[in-house]
């Protein structure tokens, strides 16, 4: 005869099973609701179902779940790491930033609550205080990657380009295939108009990842800069067929048509051409570049 | 660096908050900070608003304000998305202004405890305020309950103020007759705009370089033109860029000053990149991955010896070949600014069930409100469609108001299936169903033919997302087959 607490587990791992390798996550809900039922001090149940309710967007059950694994466990950073990030999901960001300081109380060299309290106070609004609680984070990680790229981000958000160009550049030295620190810079490279960095950037995403539709379009963008429009087209269709709704590729390849038609006025084309940001306008209906184009369009 | 060579002493362009290059050069956002300081700090007031529109500048106004603020003088709470329940508005309030977690739940608990602390606040000496950024997403209800909140005040003088900055639409919700009693307790009201002019644009350029130590002019009026341009008519946060931009491409290519030509260039590139990629949330830790994963296997291979057979290679395969990934949390994973969103089919929260909200007179206002709102949302500007709520009770006897207002958000997310006509649709080798809710053909029926044309459009490439069969050749013009679909379901709006 299995006690409540082996049949606990039990539905637990059943509920494991629906969570990851056999997803159904009504199911898995159940099981692990079940499993609570039956062990209410089984913390990873309502880690997992936590998880659940958060991928749902149901935060105030999350919420309940991650409360009870802070109570069940006081002690685990951990768990107030996910309770802050609950809160910071209803963008609560003042609580997060409250529940993320009691995890570094806890654990004074926390990776995760460091970063964690810089993006409360980046989501806040606090500019100063985030670079300020990065470079903290940095300082106390010195070989993580997170935290230096999380600044160059941050940095690039605020248009600071050489401050991010230097922490990019920074993550590239502890990791030179970072995927998104070269993609990062290469568009710098392109706002300030070195091309030649620019594209080398680029072709070390396409390296590692053969099928960024954005780099692609980006690409594009450089030749399209440059007048060598062929190439731009070749790029920007490269861009569509990896991803058919990738927008800016669809507007850049329709300016481009349009620059062609003006030129060479043929009705096909037009339509061609009104048709694309048509389609653009059904993925997002207020895209403004796309409603310039077409009324210029409609005066022809 | 570039500034030096332009002989400027700091940087005049930067996008980061710095009280110091504002004078002077964004009049409406000055005078935005200015007035609300002057309301909190000389004129008591109750209530003070800021609207804008997006990327003008009021999350930069309200730190500003923050940070100009005698910290010794107020305890403030910062609300950056009031869309949550009251309930939780006001413990997230409580728990900033009292630096710990309030974990009351019932309204009128939170309520008391609110006052009590206002006069806590006064007897320290100080004042609360309260900062609601994002305020156009403070639901009618809410607002409600914020002007019962600022009922709380003392006869000679209010105990708090709280400072609103929205969209224009909070205006529009302020300035609605049905809240002439919110209207009224508003102290300052200041609305953020673009520059406004060309003419303006240089005035803010050139003040902006003066208060970085410069003493030429750099821009050209064909460049400040430009300037104008590029920044969709004068988004300060545009103009910054471009002319940082414009500096630094003038220091690399040894200009003597900067003009049009430059600015367009610079306006131009720009405007074709997709925005930088962000980093993913780290993942969390869940259950211990490493003995759970023998834990299923033991399980498995239990189940198998009980009924008697052998455990199959495949399933252990399959258990032990799984990537790690797999055993990550399901992440809760930042949003990557790259992806495209597509809109959803179904979107409409409104209305509001009338048996949920507890006060009549905030019941019978919302009535009026959401139908003020529902029939903006008719017409499908954005090819959204909307389905009609289904009509759910809330439980009779929720145990606390928290359990009331939950049920209020459950209905309200939930939606009826609908169902519709099926057309079939052969794009190259492959059929596929075409369905279209009656909702939507009902709602085209009442459209304009561009209106039509526009939900034809959404609702053909929400279809060509869920059949991606159809575009996996890159031969196939998705753009082409797109419009295919849409003219079948444009047919069926008839």
């Amino acid at each position: 005869m299995m006690n409540a607490k082996q049949r606990a587990r039990e539905c637990f791992i059943r509920g494991y099973r629906y969570d990851t390798l056999d997803p159904d996550s009504d199911k898995a809900v159940e099981a692990y609701r079940e499993s609570i039922k039956l062990d209410d001090t089984l913390t990873d149940a309502y880690v997992n179902l936590g998880f659940i309710y958060l991928k749902r967007e149901n935060y105030d059950e999350a919420l309940k779940c991650f409360e009870k694994v802070v109570a069940l466990e006081p002690d685990n950073p951990e768990a107030y790491n996910n309770l802050g990030y609950v809160y910071e999901r209803m963008d609560r960001s003042r609580s997060a930033k409250q529940i993320y300081e009691k995890a570094l109380e806890l654990s004074p060299d926390n990776m995760e609550a460091m970063l964690n309290i810089a993006q409360a106070l980046e989501l806040e609004g606090d500019y100063y205080g985030a670079v300020e609680q990065y470079r903290k984070t940095i300082a106390a990680n010195r070989d993580a990657v997170a935290p230096i790229f999380c600044l160059a981000v941050l940095y690039d958000r605020y248009d600071m380009f050489d401050e991010a160009i230097q922490e990019y550049e920074n993550v590239l030295d502890r990791d030179p295939t970072h995927v998104k620190a070269n993609f990062n810079l290469g568009n710098l490279y392109v706002q300030i108009g070195d091309y030649r960095k620019a594209i080398a950037y680029f072709e070390r995403v396409l390296k590692v990842q053969p099928d960024s539709a954005e780099t692609w379009n980006n690409l594009g963008s450089i030749y399209e800069d440059i007048g060598d429009y062929e190439e731009a087209v070749t790029a920007y269709q490269r861009a569509l067929s990896l991803n058919t709704f990738q927008e800016e590729a669809h507007v850049n390849l329709a300016r481009i048509q349009y620059a062609y038609y003006r030129s060479n006025p043929d009705n096909v084309l037009k339509e061609k051409i009104i048709q694309r940001l048509n389609f653009v306008l059904s993925l997002s209906p207020h895209n403004k570049k796309v409603l310039q184009i077409l009324e210029e369009l409609a005066e022809t | 660096m570039y500034y030096e060579y332009w002989n400027l002493n700091k940087p005049p362009f930067d996008n980061v908050p710095d009280p110091s290059m504002y004078v002077d050069c964004h009049a409406s956002m000055e005078s935005a900070i200015a007035e609300t300081l002057f309301g909190i700090e000389e004129g008591d007031e109750c209530i003070a608003v800021i609207v804008g529109d997006v990327g003008l500048g009021k999350t930069m106004s309200i730190r500003m304000i923050i940070d100009s603020l005698d910290q010794d003088k107020y305890r403030m709470a910062l609300v950056t998305n009031p869309g949550i329940s009251f309930i939780q508005l006001l413990r997230e309030i409580i728990g900033q202004l009292t630096g710990t977690q309030c974990t009351e739940k019932r309204k009128v608990d939170l309520l008391e405890t609110f006052n009590k602390l206002l006069f806590e606040t006064l007897d320290e000496g100080k004042r609360v305020v309260i900062f609601i950024d994002e305020a156009n997403a403070i639901t009618p209800a809410n607002l409600e309950s914020l002007r019962l909140l600022t009922n709380m005040q003392q006869d000679q003088n209010n105990l708090f103020t709280m400072v609103l900055a929205g969209q224009i639409e909070l205006a529009r919700r302020l300035e609605h007759p049905k809240r002439a009693n919110l209207f009224q307790r508003i102290g300052t009201y200041s609305r953020i705009d673009k520059i406004e002019s060309p003419e303006l644009v240089k005035t803010y350029v050139e003040t902006r370089l003066k208060h970085a130590g410069g003493t030429t002019e750099i821009f050209s009026d064909d460049a400040v033109t430009a300037l104008y341009e590029h920044s969709e008519q004068g988004v300060p946060r545009l103009i910054n860029k471009i002319a940082k931009l414009s500096l630094k491409a003038g220091e690399t290519n040894h200009f003597d000053a900067i003009n049009g030509e430059v600015v367009n260039q610079i306006g131009e590139r720009f405007k074709r990149l997709t925005r930088p990629a962000v980093g993913k949330r780290r993942p969390r830790k869940k259950a211990d991955e490493t003995v759970l994963r023998e834990e299923i296997r033991d399980a498995a291979y239990d189940r198998y010896t009980i009924v008697g057979e052998m455990m199959p290679e495949e399933s252990d395969a399959e258990l032990t070949s799984l990537p790690e990934e797999a055993f990550v949390p399901a992440e809760p994973v930042e949003e990557v600014a790259t992806e495209v969103a597509v809109p959803e089919l179904t979107i409409i929260e409104e209305p509001v069930p009338e048996t949920v909200t507890p006060e009549e007179t905030v019941e019978e206002e919302e009535k009026e409100v959401v139908q003020e709102e529902a029939s903006e949302a008719i017409i499908p500007e954005s090819a959204v469609f909307e389905e009609p709520v289904p009509e759910v009770t809330a439980p009779a006897e929720a145990a606390d108001e928290e359990e009331k207002e939950a049920a209020q958000e459950v209905i309200s997310e939930k939606m009826v299936k609908q169902e519709g006509v099926i057309e079939k649709l052969e794009i190259g080798k492959y059929v596929i169903d075409i369905e279209i809710p009656y909702i939507v053909i009902e709602q085209a029926k009442y459209s304009t033919r561009e209106q039509r044309v526009k939900m034809a459009g959404s609702l053909a490439a929400q279809i060509l997302k869920k059949n991606p069969q159809l575009i996996v050749s890159h031969v196939d013009d998705p753009v082409h087959i797109w419009g295919e679909i849409r003219t079948v379901v444009l047919n069926q709006f008839g």
